[in-house]
């Protein structure tokens, strides 16, 4: 057998027991409300300009308002570009670039750890590559937290189509490629979850050095991006790479794709070598 | 109970060995007669039964031709390894499993030291040892769980990690490895089957089977975490013989179940015998000796004794006859042909005698020991060959 089978095996077990699991049904739940919440913001938001409190604006200045605002982040190119993409969905891409590493965290601390503590990996560990076990575990969560972000964001395009203020062209068009650059950005963090869960034999130490692990990386990238002597030092963290997601350029999309996916495959290369080498 | 070393004095006189001569029909021994005197008439009926029929005791016999060194201590032996081709044999049976000098160390802790054994292939083969003896760090090592720090480990002439060349070949039964909790049987053990190599088809077949065999039709969809320990238990044999593996490692399959539980795991054990080499490590010694063809002895480590359980049991060379207060004819004993050693322990007033195997079989020598003792009116309580792995153990473990 292969170890592209073992691993996709393994990922199609994990996707079932996640997604049955209560952590799985919670996280659910968890994302749906991240989903309403947002949606629930921009009802609120609409009725207060369709009564009147606020000057309606043409969307020719909204357009103009929102690429203003996103040249403090990108550079005339991009905001250009972006500032066509409804802002509702825009936010919702940047906010779940900001939380979902955390739920990412949150799903997978314990997928190898858990195994470890408990040694259900022997279970497996005679049937399948250990690098496959580690392999299939990552995109296991991987294809779980694409889900969630999927009711996520479904249920704000659902909700932007009810309401009827955006077309659904727009939505259609930019809804699904903000998912993917998300489901893309998650690639890194899943990489880096299995990775801290592989070093330790207890689930709770590496949900706690994970979270310790994230707000370093976070951190660093941050102090390093600025300055401008330190700023090529950002490279090496995975946050970089999606500011080339949504560049208008295809080349740096699928560049930033590969650097995010890869930089996840490379931790989960390392987790695997660690499982491999290690006693279970 | 079968397996048991304890050989029985039959009441009914049939048993070879215990009842005299006369009434077996068979000529008396010249060495024996020789150094017998005239005897009463022959009642065998008042002689004390057994704990197990003569028939079940030859199970244990020694395999023919086995060619065993002697390790220095009485009644037991360690084999010796020659190689062939590449493969190292064991009475021309191909080793299933090799161990090579295996080291485990962790930190300053030698947890297995220098232990080189091989498991003939189709045998059931016992790792014994107290707590802390290194049983299941060697299992685990077997299992591919623990790299040895130093040595060889070949399973099927594989190593334990070549998981793809193993693939279905090799069950395990981890100790202490839990169930994943929120997983139903049925999924669990599809999951494994499907990692084995089998179809949809072929793994719902699989399951089915190898969950009725542990009595565990219904439990396809209960969680795994709501098993009771029993049932975990069996779940986990379960997915161990998943499959018809060549090779199947037990690590405390009994453990912590009730006896009727036990009792039922020891006959799908023993129904495993002859189709797949079984290694079973344990601290239920009864058990072992029931089960298993082969044995290795550890403490601190080390390997003390390893060979067939009748050469660790000694049972082949050794004999005790228990005696009521009377006449202790140790001399006359000491004088039949094959016998090397005769003492009579006075606290446990056993006569224990070691003989020359090559000279005669345990049954040949009861025959012969307790003609002479029956001759000089010896008073016989009991008749046991060997001493048991129990008691063996005792003596080679700290």
């Amino acid at each position: 057998m292969s170890p592209v089978r073992e691993a996709g095996l393994t990922a199609l077990r994990e996707m079932r027991r996640n997604l049955g699991s209560t952590k799985g049904i919670a996280m659910f739940v968890l994302f749906f409300l991240g989903g309403a919440v947002p949606s629930v913001v921009r009802i609120l938001f609409m009725k207060i300009v369709d009564q009147g409190t606020m000057v309606e604006a043409s969307e020719e200045m909204k357009r103009q308002f929102f690429e203003q605002q996103l040249l403090r982040v990108y550079d005339a190119d991009i905001a250009h570009y972006l500032s066509a993409a409804p802002w509702t969905l825009f936010l919702l891409f940047k906010g779940t670039l900001v939380f979902v590493p955390l739920l990412i965290l949150l799903i997978g601390f314990d997928q190898i750890a858990g195994e470890i503590q408990h040694r259900s990996i022997r279970y497996i560990a005679g049937r399948s590559r250990r690098e496959s076990i580690v392999a299939g575990k990552a995109l296991g969560v991987w294809g779980v937290i694409s889900a969630m972000m999927l009711v996520l964001h479904l249920t704000v395009w659902i909700v932007m189509i009810a309401e009827g203020g955006t077309p659904v062209s727009a939505v259609l068009a930019w809804g699904p490629r903000f998912w993917l650059f998300s489901v893309a950005s998650a690639g890194a963090y899943v990489g880096l979850t299995a990775l801290v869960s592989s070093l330790f034999r207890t689930p709770i130490v590496a949900l706690f050095v994970g979270i310790a692990v994230f707000f370093a990386v976070w951190l660093t990238s941050t102090i390093l991006g600025l300055f401008p002597s330190t700023k090529p030092g950002t490279w090496a963290f995975p946050s970089s790479y999606d500011s080339l997601l949504v560049s208008n350029q295809p080349l740096h999309v699928v560049g930033g794709f590969a650097a995010l996916i890869g930089w996840g495959a490379l931790m989960v290369a390392i987790a695997a070598v660690i499982v491999k080498r290690r006693d279970v | 109970m079968e397996g048991t070393e304890k050989e029985a004095a039959a009441s009914n006189g049939s048993t070879p060995g215990v009842a005299a001569p006369a009434a077996l029909g068979a000529p008396v021994p010249a060495d024996a007669a020789g150094a017998a005197r005239a005897a009463p008439p022959p009642q065998a009926s008042v002689l004390p039964v057994g704990e197990a029929p003569a028939a079940e005791a030859v199970v244990r016999e020694a395999p023919a031709g086995p060619d065993f060194a002697s390790s220095g201590v009485p009644g037991t032996s360690k084999v010796k390894l020659s190689k062939k081709s590449g493969k190292l044999k064991l009475n021309e049976r191909p080793a299933a499993i090799d161990l090579k000098s295996v080291v485990k160390t962790f930190g300053q802790l030698t947890a297995v030291n220098n232990v080189t054994l091989d498991v003939p292939d189709g045998s059931v083969f016992g790792l014994i040892g107290p707590n802390g003896a290194g049983k299941t760090t060697t299992f685990s090592m077997l299992a591919g769980y623990l790299a040895p720090t130093s040595g060889e480990i070949y399973i099927l002439d594989r190593l334990p990690t070549a998981v793809d060349a193993l693939r279905g070949q090799v069950g395990v039964l981890p100790q202490d490895a839990l169930l994943p909790a929120q997983e139903k049987v049925g999924r669990f053990l599809m999951y494994l089957a499907a990692l084995q190599g089998m179809t949809s088809g072929q793994a719902k077949t699989a399951v089915e089977q190898v969950l009725t065999e542990v009595e565990g039709r219904d439990w396809w969809n209960i969680k795994c975490g709501t098993l009771s320990h029993g049932m975990a238990k069996r779940v986990g044999l379960a997915q161990a013989l998943l499959g018809e593996p060549r090779v199947i490692l037990l690590d405390e399959p009994t453990a912590g179940l009730d006896p009727r539980v036990a009792y039922g795991v020891r006959q799908l054990v023993k129904s495993r015998k002859g189709r797949a080499t079984l290694v079973i490590s344990s601290h239920n010694l009864q058990e072992l000796e029931e089960i298993c063809d082969y044995a290795a002895i550890l403490d601190h480590g080390v390997l003390v004794a390893h060979g067939s359980m009748a050469e660790l049991t000694a049972s082949s060379s050794e004999i005790r006859v228990e005696l009521a207060v009377g006449p202790i004819p140790e001399e006359q004993v000491r004088a039949i042909q094959g016998v090397k050693t005769a003492h009579f322990d006075k606290a446990a007033r056993e006569l224990n005698i070691t003989f020359d195997r090559h000279v005669g079989d345990a049954e040949e020598m009861i025959r012969r020991v307790t003609y002479v003792l029956y001759q000089y009116n010896a008073r016989i309580s009991g008749i046991s060959k060997g001493r048991g792995l129990e008691q063996r153990v005792m003596e080679l473990t700290e």
